[in-house]
């Protein structure tokens, strides 16, 4: 009887995509390659490598030192807590994975945390030198973590944090350790304070745009890394795994520096006039979402005093700086605002003056002539056929309404007029 | 205007009556009905008695008290038996004293768990107006927002999903499901007859796996199965889940009266054994429906059925266009949901439907079922009469017989229909290749410790392949576990319907923007939707201007066209691998292991009504292949010599139409008087001329004779030729007679096999062959069932074929003439002979 797997084999079925290399050979001494150490720790032992950087290290143009977390970002992280905390007590992390998928077979191989410390900057890269070895490695992770408070990644909060929360919990642990920390995501920020400036947000972009930070051919792309690894696990040969540590590790300080390129934008004491249009509108955008409207029209405002143009981003910012007042209350300013954006055919502009005069002045024949006249705009001028749809429904809608009000109007007074005065 | 009167109507007319071939009526039944049991919480018995419902059927109280037990249960009874109800009472009853508990309802359909979803909605609706609060339910699957998904994850009591979603959205990502599988105490599985075949092999596989996550968080879930009327349903489910399970079977719902008829459309051509379309037929069946204002459903075995039906009916009866719709899958959701609710209203009056409505969807009460061809098992036919007649109402259910053997065997053999149970759901769980599928996704999910089984697989053979996957990269195996060493998301890639993961899009493009219509199977694409293909969505016409299989994509542009097309495909077989072979009579048989080429290679354009064919067009797309099993019969020697001799004592009776003397002398001549074959020169006695495509697949002898057509050959070598002419049309009959035959046996549907004839095989040393093989990859057994029960399958077709009234040939017992160049009933007939 032949076997399972030989009449698969017959079938003519292969798995795997990857090629195999050479089978294990005797591993060549984990220490001498990589300078770390095996640790002990209450489960079983792990492996830890120890990176230690200066105050003074540069790392693009900027120094490697303890970023100021100001009140904007605390504030926007939901975490006022943040500026006040001991700076040893913030943990950057990254994890290098076995895959880019959340599922549970996905699994972190290094996971690196960075700290201050009263000398400088130490970086630990936790190697999960087997799989079996996983549990000790989160139980490393967990007391390295234990006077923590907060931590600071990018795409932690959809990738790393969840990845791990899965890892503890496939170990055993009822809740894990990461679940009492603070999170700041510097995705997220950079997105709201760069999306308009950069092509994209990827740390690489970041690094190259903002942080002046090059790395060396020593550098690995990302999509990489799961196969080198997994030819380790084959191999044994930890050599190839070298780069691997040193994206980890660059990725750790790139995080810092990150943090106090965002840190200095957002500090109110930051010399303004340096400030760029666009970083004035990411301000505003920052203040906006966490409701503190006055900040946010006084940013937009600057955005757009500053902008000399009346380009796309002018009529943008003030767009949102109109939308601010609105909800500030501030109607006046609002339809100040309005008015110059309608006369450069903002379809938006019209129909929030149809509004005013529907809801609030109850006008309803000039809520009327502002809708025909939003109408008649979009059908005369070349709109696409996607603001077409977007705006026509909505608009034709609204005119109906005010239709069968203007006729129930009509209706009340001349019931009115039937009445003797 | 009632059903009784249509009834009577068609009584009266005899071009209907003469082809009623069989009337039962199936009389009405009163309900068994026993009180609430006292364990049922008060508000759910004041909801209940809220809804008009003041006692239980017998069935969903014996469901009750099982569960109550602490035994799995499966239930099966009849359609609109209540057994939805039979398990959202215990579970909801158990949810409202447990705030932990969770339950997991699976759907085969997402509109089925839609449709449910309401129900459930509905209950506790009305749970809550008496001010009981239950935690949310929600359905969860390729339709949820991805923005809700993390919402339901932690706040649904009760799941509401699909076997697809369990498998690529649910299971692999189970530490977001925590809470959820941690309390998890009801797994509710309705509707298990459709888990048969290819697509219960793996959902048995998506249960070992969720059986795995469970145990792992400590739960002990219940499980409740429910079924349609199958032969073994206890045996499906314990495939299923692969524990006990108790069964339940006495229908305790009360039924109105059921007229069941059988309807053979009328020999047109008796010669050839024609009979009036089946479809032409159902339409005169259906209009008369639509005349009786009686609401009605339309079964047709394909897409392509349907859509015709629509369009015809719509033809008939140009005012009722709007409530008359087509329904099957490949329509999008809010396309169904808005057909589902116009049948509940009233608004839609005919439906025409594939299978696809053959499952619980609510649709409401339909007075009458028309099933246009048989629909391919017993079990099956009873579901779809079964959508008729859900009030205590009389209804009706017509089996309109179509010209297929199967259909035309029961036709002439109802008491066969009404005698025998429905078939039994075969699924295989242990088909090498879905187990290694689902063995990834299982240790991606969690690792496999060493020595640890899988369902009721044996350690020893999940070690063996545990080991391949090791050798192969996939896995690592690290202190006696093993580990997901890939950075694939092996669910991702494994579709639990069809051997692949990929769909093609259907998608037409309007004046600036794209719109997807529907989708459709990769395997099936360039059968459907070839380039050049005349596709049919709702009733409306779509050229297909291009397929893109690297992108998964077929353009279709709207089109009036008086032609459908029908692609023709070009099949190969080689053998991988014989597991058995004997001797029987007349021929070897063996089964094994083989892998199908298969390639559409062109179309031919068809006129609508007239079926005249207005030209073929050659395509050049890529070849699927198939590893599969297969069952096959080569013919003996001895065999092969009789039918030749035969061959030759009943040639030369054909007259082949004037001018033909010199036609033949011409041909001759250009042969120089040689034999083509051997090279003998003619001597005293003159050479045959043989007609190289044979004379009667020609209209006018004109035609058949052209020189081309021609060929000079000595009186040996004609006699060999016109022996492989006679052969092959054996073969080509034969193979038909058994393809569709064999279901019937088998227990199967007949698109899971598939036959191919080679006059020259190399599966049996280039004997004329016969192969039977099985769509499903890696098969599912049925190859050696027919490798048992070979001479079973030859008496039943010799059977067949000798009685059908046909003079040479039919739909029904060996296949069309002239396709492969003879109509081959005789010769099929010698053959059967000398096998039986």
């Amino acid at each position: 009887m032949t076997s399972l797997s030989e009449r698969l084999k017959e079938l003519g079925v292969q798995v795997g995509a990857r090629n195999l290399n050479s089978p294990p050979q005797t591993s060549t001494g984990l220490d001498s390659i990589l300078e770390g150490r095996e640790i002990q720790t209450g489960n079983g032992k792990t492996y830890c490598i120890e990176k230690r950087y200066p105050l003074t290290h540069q790392h693009g143009h900027i120094p490697l030192e303890p970023p100021p977390i100001s009140r904007v970002i605390a504030q926007w992280a939901k975490s006022p807590e943040l500026t006040e905390l001991p700076h040893d007590e913030i943990a950057f992390l990254d994890t290098e994975t076995s895959g880019l998928s959340t599922g549970t077979g996905t699994f972190a191989f290094i996971v690196g945390v960075g700290r201050f410390e009263a000398q400088g900057f130490k970086i630990v890269q936790l190697f999960l030198r087997q799989p079996a070895e996983e549990v000790a490695l989160l139980s490393a992770l967990e007391s390295h973590l234990a006077s923590c408070q907060a931590l600071v990644t990018f795409n932690g909060k959809s990738f790393d944090v969840p990845l791990l929360r899965n890892r503890y919990r496939l170990n055993n642990w009822d809740l894990p350790p990461i679940n009492y920390l603070v999170q700041l995501d510097l995705l997220h920020l950079s997105r709201r304070l760069w999306r308009e400036s950069l092509p994209d947000c990827c740390l690489l972009s970041l690094e190259t745009y903002l942080l002046g930070v090059r790395r060396t051919a020593e550098d690995i792309p990302g999509w990489q890394i799961p196969d080198l690894y997994f030819d380790y696990l084959q191999t044994g040969d930890a050599h190839p795994l070298k780069n691997v540590f040193y994206h980890n590790a660059m990725d750790i300080l790139s995080l810092v520096t990150l943090l106090h390129q965002a840190s200095g934008l957002l500090d109110v004491h930051a010399e303004e006039e340096d400030l760029l249009v666009y970083e004035w509108i990411a301000r505003g955008r920052l203040h906006e979402e966490q409701g503190d409207l006055e900040a946010a029209a006084q940013a937009y405002n600057a955005a757009l005093t500053n902008n000399p143009l009346l380009d796309e981003t002018h009529w943008r910012t003030l767009q949102r700086l109109s939308y601010v007042h609105k909800r500030r209350g501030d109607l006046s300013s609002a339809m100040a605002l309005w008015r110059k954006a309608a006369s450069q055919g903002n379809i938006y502009a019209y129909e929030e003056f149809a509004k005013v005069y529907e809801h609030q002045e109850k006008d309803y024949v000039t809520a009327m002539d502002w809708t025909q006249a939003a109408i008649h705009l979009m059908q005369a001028d070349d709109f696409s056929p996607i603001q077409r749809a977007r705006w026509l429904p909505e608009l034709e809608y609204r005119l109906k309404r005010l239709e069968r009000k203007i006729q129930s109007q009509k209706g009340c007074n001349d019931i009115e007029s039937l009445q003797p005065s | 205007m009632s059903l009784e009167a249509l009834l009577k109507s068609w009584q009266e007319e005899a071009t209907i009556s003469d082809n009623i071939v069989h009337w039962q009526t199936l009389p009405a039944h009163n309900a068994v009905v026993v009180p609430f049991p006292g364990t049922l919480h008060p508000l759910l018995q004041k909801v209940l008695q809220g809804m008009g419902i003041h006692s239980l059927f017998s069935h969903q109280a014996e469901t009750w008290d099982h569960l109550s037990a602490g035994r799995h249960v499966a239930l099966v009874t009849g359609t609109a038996s209540g057994k939805t109800l039979a398990y959202n009472l215990p579970v909801l009853n158990h949810l409202i004293g447990d705030d932990n508990a969770r339950a997991l309802y699976l759907f085969p359909t997402k509109a089925l768990a839609h449709d449910q979803l309401e129900k459930l909605q509905d209950i506790i609706g009305r749970l809550g107006s008496f001010g009981l609060t239950i935690p949310p339910v929600a359905a969860y699957d390729g339709d949820t927002p991805s923005s809700h998904r993390p919402h339901i994850r932690r706040n649904a009591h009760i799941i509401l999903t699909n076997p697809d979603m369990l498998h690529t959205g649910i299971l692999p990502r189970h530490t977001d499901w925590d809470e959820f599988f941690t309390g998890l105490r009801f797994v509710i599985i309705d509707e298990i007859h459709t888990y048969r075949g290819v697509f219960g092999s793996h959902v048995a596989n998506v249960l070992r796996r969720l059986q795995r996550i469970t145990t792992f968080y400590g739960a002990q879930p219940q499980y409740l199965l429910t079924s349609a009327t199958i032969a073994n349903p206890a045996e499906l489910a314990d495939r299923l889940i692969e524990k006990p399970i108790t069964l339940v079977t006495n229908d305790g719902a009360p039924r109105g009266e059921r007229h069941f008829l059988f309807y053979n459309p009328p020999i047109t051509v008796p010669d050839l054994g024609l009979r009036a379309s089946s479809l032409q037929e159902s339409l005169r069946l259906a209009d008369d429906l639509l005349t009786y204002n009686l609401q009605s459903v339309l079964f047709g075995r394909s897409r392509r059925t349907i859509e015709l039906l629509v369009s015809y009916l719509r033809q008939r009866r140009p005012k009722q266009a709007t409530a008359i719709r087509g329904y099957r899958s490949g329509y999008l959701p809010h396309e169904r949901r808005e057909i589902e609710r116009g049948l509940r209203e009233g608004k839609v009056r005919a439906v025409t439907a594939t299978t696809a409505l053959e499952l619980g969807v609510d649709i409401g009460s339909l007075t009458a079922a028309v099933m246009v061809g048989y629909p391919g098992s017993i079990s099956a036919t009873w579901q779809q009469a079964g959508r008729a007649g859900r009030t205590d109402q009389p209804s009706l259910a017509v089996l309109v017989a179509s010209a297929s053997p199967l259909d035309q065997y029961l036709a002439h053999h109802p008491e066969y229909f009404f005698g025998r149970s429905p078939e039994q759901a075969l699924i295989n769980p242990y088909n090498p290749l879905i187990v290694l599928d689902h063995l990834q996704c299982a240790a991606f999910e969690l690792p496999f410790q060493k020595e640890e089984g899988y369902g009721q697989m044996h350690p020893t053979e999940v070690t063996d392949l545990l080991t391949w996957l090791v050798e192969a990269g996939v896995l690592y195996l690290s202190g006696e576990r093993y580990f997901w060493t890939s950075s694939e998301y092996p669910s991702g890639n494994v579709s639990l319907r069809t051997v692949s993961a990929k769909r093609v899009l259907l998608q037409t493009k309007d004046d600036s923007s794209k719109v997807t219509i529907g989708e459709i199977d990769r395997e099936s694409a360039p059968w459907f939707v070839h380039p050049g293909a005349i596709y049919l969505h709702e009733g409306r016409m779509y050229l297909v201007e291009d397929l893109d299989l690297e992108q998964n994509l077929a353009y279709l542009q709207p089109i009036q066209s008086d032609y459908y097309t029908r692609p023709q495909r070009n099949t190969t077989v080689e053998l991988i691998e014989q597991l058995n072979t004997r001797k029987v009579k007349g021929a070897t048989i063996a089964h094994g292991d083989l892998k199908i080429t298969s390639q559409v290679t062109g179309f031919r354009k068809i006129q609508w009504f007239t079926h005249a064919n207005l030209g073929a067009e050659e395509l050049d797309l890529p070849p699927t292949t198939l590893q599969t099993s297969g069952f096959w019969i080569g013919l003996s020697e001895e065999v092969l010599a009789q039918l030749r001799e035969e061959g030759l004592w009943q040639g030369d009776q054909i007259s082949y139409g004037p001018g033909w003397k010199h036609q033949r002398d011409l041909a001759r001549a250009r042969d120089e008087f040689k034999c083509r074959a051997c090279g003998e020169p003619e001597r005293d006695k003159a050479h045959h001329v043989h007609h190289l495509v044979p004379f009667r697949t020609f209209s006018t002898p004109k035609e058949a004779n052209r020189l081309e057509n021609l060929v000079t050959l000595c009186s040996a070598c004609h006699l060999r030729a016109e022996g492989v002419v006679r052969i092959r049309s054996s073969l080509v009959g034969l193979a038909y007679t058994l393809e569709h035959l064999a279901p019937l046996l088998l227990m199967c549907d007949t698109s899971d096999l598939g036959v191919h004839t080679d006059i020259t095989s190399p599966l049996t040393d280039g004997q004329p062959t016969v192969v039977i093989y099985e769509h499903v990859p890696a098969g599912l057994g049925f190859s050696e069932r027919l490798f048992t029960q070979h001479e079973e399958l030859i008496r039943a077709a010799h059977e067949l074929v000798n009685t059908c009234p046909c003079n040479d040939g039919c739909p029904s017992c060996v296949g069309p003439g002239g396709e492969q160049g003879t109509g081959g009933k005789s010769e099929t007939l010698s053959l059967l002979e000398l096998l039986r």
